[in-house]
């Protein structure tokens, strides 16, 4: 639902700047996420993507530029806080909580409010009813009903990577920032996780999606930021993307059939922050 | 004056018992408590030896030979296999053998201090006001020299190379021909033979050996190599040499109102809190 | 008998601590060396109070829990700061600089320690063993019951996704700082009520008795009863306790018995003995049964 009305955007990135030392990494990227939209960030290694997420996330304090959620800046960068604020997160390499089952997972990402203060969190996590059936919601969402009681550290790392998108959903966040979910699932993995990605579109959450598989991404996406080394090279819908003479040259110029791009993952990933 | 020497001296016995520690951390990343018991074996053997053949130079021989065989079979026997159940489990085992060899080491030679008689013909060194004993001298002398040429080692030849390349990544460098194995069994024989040494210069130099030498300096060089950076050589031989000064001068200016053995925990606690990434933060060693 | 209830509440008492220490060491995954530190800190203050200033035991009892509590949360913070090993061996330090100051300062009675304590007393009676055996089971209780609720809680469950993965556990919404800082507040504040119950219990306490052996065997027991389980640290504890009374006709070779036991179980069996995976234990539990009497009926396992 891309509308053109005076929307607040759900999550706005305003002139984000991120120095590694030397290394620049993100250098003044402006986009915005509009409620329930779903959005892909795309571009070559080394392009930014996951400190972006970083960004967003809370992980990494930019060094210039700001986050706007709901048009309120984000002061503190802490992964925590910006939860609360109704954003979840998958992450690139999958990180499962390996020694508690695939619902306690899951479990643990629903805990919301409960998680703020070390009171609140001392109730036991497996009495309210409520949130017992989102999870098991999120688990059949996810088509993890029937490894829900494996620990988490043996299941496939197709299943892996869905699991940790039905925690990201734990507590009904508005936006989920998914990092490259079809990393390592293998050929046969990609229909479920295509259809879980649509379905979470369907339900009304945003989603922020960086993907290698360009095509897919671009499937399911309304529109499209394309990144650079660190700078924000396009940002439109899927057809002006794949169309962008600058995004053909910089990026996807090589490989290209039929409208389709398909750039294989890589091999050597970003590092994480 | 005589305090600063005396810091040295210590400090440089620290450096020798550190550095195979600061070692096998660059490589494993495990934080080896049981190479202490080397030093105690070391102040053993020399303190044997010496007496049966009267020559203490063979009590160090085999107490570093003897050494070198004990860090071989704890590296191969006890650490490798459980390198991957993290540094809790792999710490804690470490102290175990070194209860071990604690207690071996008194069933075999009796719980009560045994002294050396090692003399060593050795002349004091006059340098202006300030008299240098004939054991400190050779202490400095035999540390500075065995550090000197691990430092060659380390940095200007081939087994160096294999040593940064293991410690940057074993598997990597497994993957790249290197042998990772023989470098981290190299690594421990050498660490504990060290030690060894450590042992048998101290052992003489107080004139005194008891099953529980190695406690202090096992713990103290934990805090060494952390304040040396963990895995840098020279931050641990800087760290150890400060270490050793510190601790005498604050003994001789304070006499003991703070245990000598609890300053370099303090300075490790303080020095966490103002810099928690170490004195000279490297892993691995920067040429 | 009264040799046998003495040994019964120094296991009990033991047990309480290691429970304690599992909350940090166990569920929050850190590598915590200094737990007697925090033992010793709630013995000393009950002695100091109590031997000095003629508290009673039932007052001194919030005391020690407050100072060990506060202490540790002190520690906690120290651990946000850290990478696990430049932590593992801060705890390891905190050992020696605590009991330095037992040793060097006046107000906790100098090297030789703290002596006559007196026998707490409740409604007029002093307490016999009987009672400490009562009240040290009574304190085990509270000690796991606690950590049943951390365990079974939110909390609890975030801790572990702390113990494996600090990013992950705030990306969940997990205040990370906080939730550590308190398990260490928690921990050490149980360490400290168990501490003035047995300074009470043995009515002398000395330095080196709260020093960094004595941590390495708390941790020690929870490894070879299981890490991250109660029943682990129980378990570890009793056994750890128990094995030297056992050997004490080759008192001579206890200690070694104690390392070498625990250099094999964290070589062959390193999530313990009754710990969560422990096949090895079950195996031989069952090979012994098997081997002792005939092979009759299927046997129940119990761990």
């Amino acid at each position: 639902m891309s509308t053109e009305g005076k929307v607040t955007p759900l999550v706005e990135v305003r002139g984000i700047g991120v120095r590694f030392g030397g290394l620049q990494a993100l250098d003044d990227v402006s986009f915005d996420v509009r409620p329930g939209e779903f959005v892909s960030v795309i571009g070559p290694n080394g392009a930014g993507k996951s400190t972006l997420f970083n960004v967003i996330s809370g992980v990494q304090r930019p060094t210039s530029g700001s986050v706007l959620i709901d048009g309120r800046p984000i002061r503190r960068y802490r992964p925590d806080l910006v939860h609360a604020r109704g954003v979840g997160r998958t992450f690139q390499v999958a990180r499962p909580v390996g020694s508690l089952t695939v619902r306690d997972n899951v479990l643990l990402g629903a805990g919301g409010r409960r998680l703020h203060g070390v009171l609140s969190s001392l109730r036991p996590r497996g009495r309210d009813k409520t949130l017992q059936h989102r999870v098991d919601d999120l688990l059949e969402l996810a088509g993890l009903t029937a490894v829900a009681h494996r620990p988490a550290a043996e299941i496939s790392p197709g299943d892996l990577r869905r699991m940790e998108i039905a925690r990201a959903l734990g507590d009904e966040p508005r936006l989920v920032l998914l990092d490259e979910p079809a990393a390592g699932v293998g050929s046969d993995g990609l229909t479920p996780l295509a259809e879980l990605l649509g379905r979470i579109s369907d339900r009304g959450v945003a989603v922020l999606l960086v993907e290698h598989y360009v095509g897919l991404a671009l499937s399911l996406s309304d529109r499209a930021v394309v990144l650079n080394r660190g700078r924000l090279l396009a940002l439109g819908e899927p057809d002006e993307i794949r169309a962008n003479q600058a995004v053909i040259d910089a990026y996807l110029g090589t490989k290209r059939s039929r409208g389709t791009v398909v750039v294989p993952p890589a091999t050597g990933t970003e590092e994480e922050r | 004056m005589e305090t600063t020497v005396d810091g040295l001296v210590i400090g440089s016995l620290y450096a020798l018992v550190a550095l195979g520690p600061c070692l096998v951390y660059g490589l494993l990343r495990v934080l080896d408590i049981a190479n202490a018991a080397a030093l105690t074996l070391g102040g053993y053997l020399v303190l044997v030896l010496a007496e049966r053949s009267g020559s203490p130079l063979l009590g160090v021989l085999v107490g570093m030979a003897a050494g070198a065989v004990l860090g071989w079979v704890v590296q191969r026997w006890i650490y490798l296999p459980i390198l991957d159940r993290g540094p809790i489990v792999t710490l804690v085992t470490g102290i175990g053998l070194y209860i071990v060899a604690t207690e071996l080491f008194r069933l075999l030679f009796g719980p009560s201090q045994r002294s050396a008689h090692v003399d060593l013909p050795l002349p004091d060194l006059h340098l202006g006001s300030v008299r240098l004993e004939g054991i400190d001298l050779l202490v400095l002398l035999v540390t500075f020299g065995v550090i000197g040429i691990t430092w060659y080692v380390l940095t200007r030849t081939r087994s160096g190379v294999l040593w940064q390349a293991v410690a940057q990544d074993r598997h990597v460098a497994g993957a790249v021909g290197v042998n990772s194995p023989r470098v981290i069994a190299a690594v421990f024989a050498v660490g504990y033979a060290l030690s060894a040494l450590a042992g048998a210069l101290l052992s003489v130099k107080y004139d005194a050996v008891y099953p529980t030498l190695g406690d202090i300096p096992a713990y103290k060089m934990l805090a060494i190599i952390i304040l040396g950076g963990l895995g840098s050589p020279l931050g641990t031989i800087v760290a150890a040499l400060l270490i050793g000064l510190v601790e005498s001068w604050v003994v001789a200016s304070f006499g003991f109102a703070l245990p000598r053995d609890a300053i370099a925990f303090v300075a490790l606690i303080l020095m966490l809190l103002i810099r928690p990434q170490g004195l000279i933060p490297s892993r691995v060693v920067k040429v | 008998m009264t040799y046998a209830i003495v040994v019964a509440v120094t296991a009990i008492l033991m047990a309480s601590v290691v429970v304690s220490l599992n909350l940090t060491a166990g569920y929050a995954g850190q590598p915590n060396l200094a737990q007697s530190a925090f033992f010793g800190l709630g013995a000393y203050f009950a002695a100091v109070l109590s031997v000095q200033h003629g508290l009673s035991f039932w007052a001194v009892l919030p005391v020690s829990a407050l100072v060990s509590g506060l202490a540790g949360a002190v520690l906690g913070a120290i651990s946000l700061r850290l990478r696990e090993d430049f932590f593992a061996i801060t705890t390891v330090g905190l050992n020696f600089v605590v009991v330095a100051l037992f040793k060097s300062i006046d107000f906790f009675g100098g090297a030789t320690g703290i002596y006559g304590l007196p026998l707490p007393t409740l409604g007029g009676t002093s307490f016999t063993n009987d009672h400490f055996l009562v009240l040290s089971a009574l304190l085990l209780g509270l000690v796991v019951l606690v950590s049943k609720v951390v365990r079974d809680s939110w909390y609890g469950g975030m801790l572990m996704a702390i113990r494996e993965d600090e990013l992950v556990a705030s990306s969940l919404g997990a205040p990370v700082a906080l939730f550590k800082a308190s398990a260490f507040a928690l921990s050490s504040l149980l360490a400290g009520v168990v501490g003035a119950v047995y300074a009470f219990f043995i009515s002398s306490i000395t330095p080196e008795t709260f020093g960094f052996n004595q941590s390495v065997l708390l941790l020690s027991m929870l490894i070879i009863g299981g890490m991250g389980t109660i029943r682990g640290a129980i378990v570890g504890a009793v056994l750890l306790t128990l094995i030297p009374e056992m050997f004490r006709f080759a008192s001579d070779y206890r200690s070694l018995v104690y390392g070498v036991f625990l250099v094999l179980v964290l070589r062959f069996q390193p999530q313990g003995l009754v710990g969560e995976d422990s096949w090895l234990a079950r195996g031989a539990a069952r090979l012994l049964r098997r081997s002792r009497s005939a092979p009759a009926a299927v046997t129940e396992v119990s761990a």
